[in-house]
């Protein structure tokens, strides 16, 4: 039976949750009726840029405070390691903490081999309400005599405790944008779909969760398989598959309200949608007229159109960024490859080449790359990524049984579904190969990753 | 001569009884011309328990070989036969899943489970079910009946199944 949750509560943060929670998710290992779900991305060590986070200064008396509010340092410092774009020092090798560029002593740092330093500082300014500092300080180019300005520095004011994590995401995705050059995804989110077998029945959810697999809520439940998680551009919406009743219909549940709205129910598949860029229409795949094709809908007008013709299976459409062509997996071939349709002209053409199956595609935000599912010379199912101009192909994982790539909107890592020790699991990889993050086995299955699309910053 | 001739047309007679196909499950030998105590030689018993007079159906379940879509002769006969009662009980309905094993994407497996569906749903329209008896629904890779990851469990996936909607 499907269950509509009141997701209002979006940033719920109980601190007493959040420091048992570790030892909740090691029982809970054990536990096969898990109630709370959580999955953690580790992220391993990784060679890129030396950056050491110094543990924030708390500049306020009541040492149960200091210890109820999250570590933003802690945060930061994972975040930065998760992207493996950066060398992490760990927290407890650090013998100085200063929290202002005065404080600063560069020749420790620089001979601990630090690139960029992060500090800040926490003060109180009343009853649950917080001032945090922050600065990024290039350490290599620091030289004596001279005093260079930090990098970025900001000031945030009237925080709250429920909001120390949001925040230091934010401080992160700032440090990332300086040092890399690209937008950060730390303030993002995942949707997934979340299996676990009850005695004979097996209980499904759609659920979102932050980027890390903190503060997971469930949007939808049911008995039956739940399928193709996506996300509108604003990110207040997810388009789903859902088999209640044995038949398929596409869903759209609004992520801030919790409620769910069917939106097609033709007879035979109603499948894979995706939305466009300006969020207006949802490319869908059905086969009410014969085998599966891709189809628009207009949200508005609820009108549909047909895009692909012919008698292959057509699936998995996605909008390229500027909305006037969608790649989908087709088989009119003989087997799956990708093909690009304008929309308009109707122009087809295949665009992979590499590979006797290719699946799920998605393009990076410049349209240069594309994600695929793909099958290796020796026949596993893994992730490579196309070079759309000349056509070769890498790939990003080698140890097969992969589904559902999802790209991150800042198109440098991909999600994407494995197998661990029996269980679905979720894996990430970079797209320029230097970060693999294994994650743990658990009881129950995750799957189907959805990456969102940027959200609102705090301002 | 003739006693040739007789022996000969007795093998005959006995050859033709033992090449006969009788269909399963019906008593062939009802016909009193052949009630002699030799036919008692040709009484084949089931050596495949079907359940046909339980569930109504021949046979549940249909398998597929790796990425195809093609029924083996039997299971083409067998649905043909199925189809039989489906006609004779137009108001019964049944709905036929299509299911696939893991490997690969999730929505073209759907679709591929899909064709499975279709290709059984076709012998029995072709043999005159009416279309709005038959329900069709592909779950892909999201039902398997085997949680394994080598061929022994992805060919027990790769199948369609007919399950009784009742009337």
């Amino acid at each position: 039976m499907q269950k509509k949750r009141n997701t209002s509560d979006t940033f719920i943060n109980n601190l007493k949750i959040h420091k048992i929670f570790f030892l909740l998710f090691c029982l809970l290992s054990l536990n096969c009726k898990a109630s709370i779900r959580t999955l953690i991305i580790d992220g391993g060590q990784v060679d890129g840029i030396p950056v050491a986070v110094v543990p924030f200064a708390q500049i306020f008396e009541s040492n149960t405070e200091k210890a109820q509010l999250p570590d933003i340092s802690d945060i930061i410092r994972k975040d930065l390691q998760t992207s493996g774009q950066f060398k992490n020092f760990a927290k407890e090798s650090l013998r100085q903490h200063p929290c202002k560029q005065s404080e600063v002593q560069y020749p420790y740092w620089q001979n601990l081999g630090v690139n960029d330093l992060v500090i800040g500082r926490i003060e109180k300014t009343g009853e649950n309400r917080y001032t945090i500092y922050f600065e990024l300080l290039d350490v290599l180019k620091q030289k004596a005599g001279s005093l260079n300005p930090p990098l970025a520095g900001m000031k945030f004011e009237n925080i709250q405790a429920n909001q120390f994590r949001a925040l230091a995401h934010h401080i992160s995705d700032v440090i990332f944008q300086k040092l890399i050059g690209v937008r950060g995804i730390f303030s993002t989110r995942i949707a997934y779909v979340s299996v676990i077998q009850q005695g004979k029945t097996f209980q499904r959810s759609l659920e979102v969760a932050d980027y890390d697999g903190v503060n997971p809520k469930t949007l939808f439940r049911s008995n039956y398989p739940i399928m193709s998680p996506t996300w509108s551009p604003d990110g207040k919406k997810i388009a789903f598959v859902s088999f209640e009743k044995e038949r398929s219909s596409i869903m759209i549940a609004d992520t801030l309200t919790g409620r769910v709205e069917r939106l097609t129910q033709f007879p035979g598949i109603n499948s894979a949608p995706n939305f466009s860029p300006d969020g207006r229409t949802l490319a869908i795949v059905l086969s009410k007229d014969g085998s599966p094709k891709i189809y628009t809908i207009d949200l508005n007008q609820r009108k549909i159109s047909q895009i692909t013709n012919g008698l292959g299976i057509d699936t998995e459409p996605f909008f390229a960024h500027d909305g006037r062509s969608i790649v989908f997996t087709s088989d009119r071939g003989g087997k799956p490859q990708i093909y690009r349709v304008t929309l308009g002209s109707g122009k087809i053409e295949r665009i992979t080449f590499q590979g006797s199956y290719n699946a799920k595609p998605s393009l990076t935000p410049d349209g240069k790359n594309l994600v695929t599912l793909h099958r290796s010379a020796e026949g596993l199912f893994c992730i490579a990524v196309h070079n759309l101009a000349n056509g070769s192909a890498k790939m990003l994982t080698q140890t097969g049984l992969n589904d559902s790539p999802s790209l991150a909107p800042n198109g440098m890592m991909v999600l994407y579904g494995a197998q661990d020790a029996g269980h679905g699991v979720l894996g990430a990889v970079s797209l320029d190969g230097r970060l693999k993050i294994r994650l743990p086995a658990r009881e129950g299955n995750i799957q189907e990753p959805a990456w969102s699309p940027f959200t609102a910053k705090i301002s | 001569m003739r006693k040739i001739s007789i022996v000969c047309l007795s093998l005959l007679m006995l050859n033709l009884n033992a090449c006969a196909k009788k269909p399963k499950g019906t008593d062939s030998y009802s016909n009193n011309e052949y009630d002699t105590g030799e036919m008692m030689e040709f009484h084949g018993s089931n050596t495949v328990s079907d359940g046909e007079s339980e569930r109504g159906i021949a046979k549940n379940t249909y398998y597929f070989g790796y990425d195809t879509y093609d029924l083996t002769e039997q299971d083409t006969i067998e649905l043909m036969n199925y189809a039989k009662k489906l006609v004779a009980n137009p108001n019964s309905h049944i709905r036929i899943e299509g299911h696939t094993d893991e490997r690969g994407s999730r929505e073209y497996n759907v679709a591929l489970g899909e064709r499975r569906a279709k290709a059984i749903t076709n012998i029995l329209l072709m043999k005159g079910v009416a279309p709005k008896q038959i329900s069709i629904v592909s779950y892909g890779k999201e039902k398997p009946a085997s949680f394994g990851h080598d061929e022994s469990s992805w060919s027990l996936n790769r199948r369609g199944v007919l399950a009784n909607e009742g009337v």
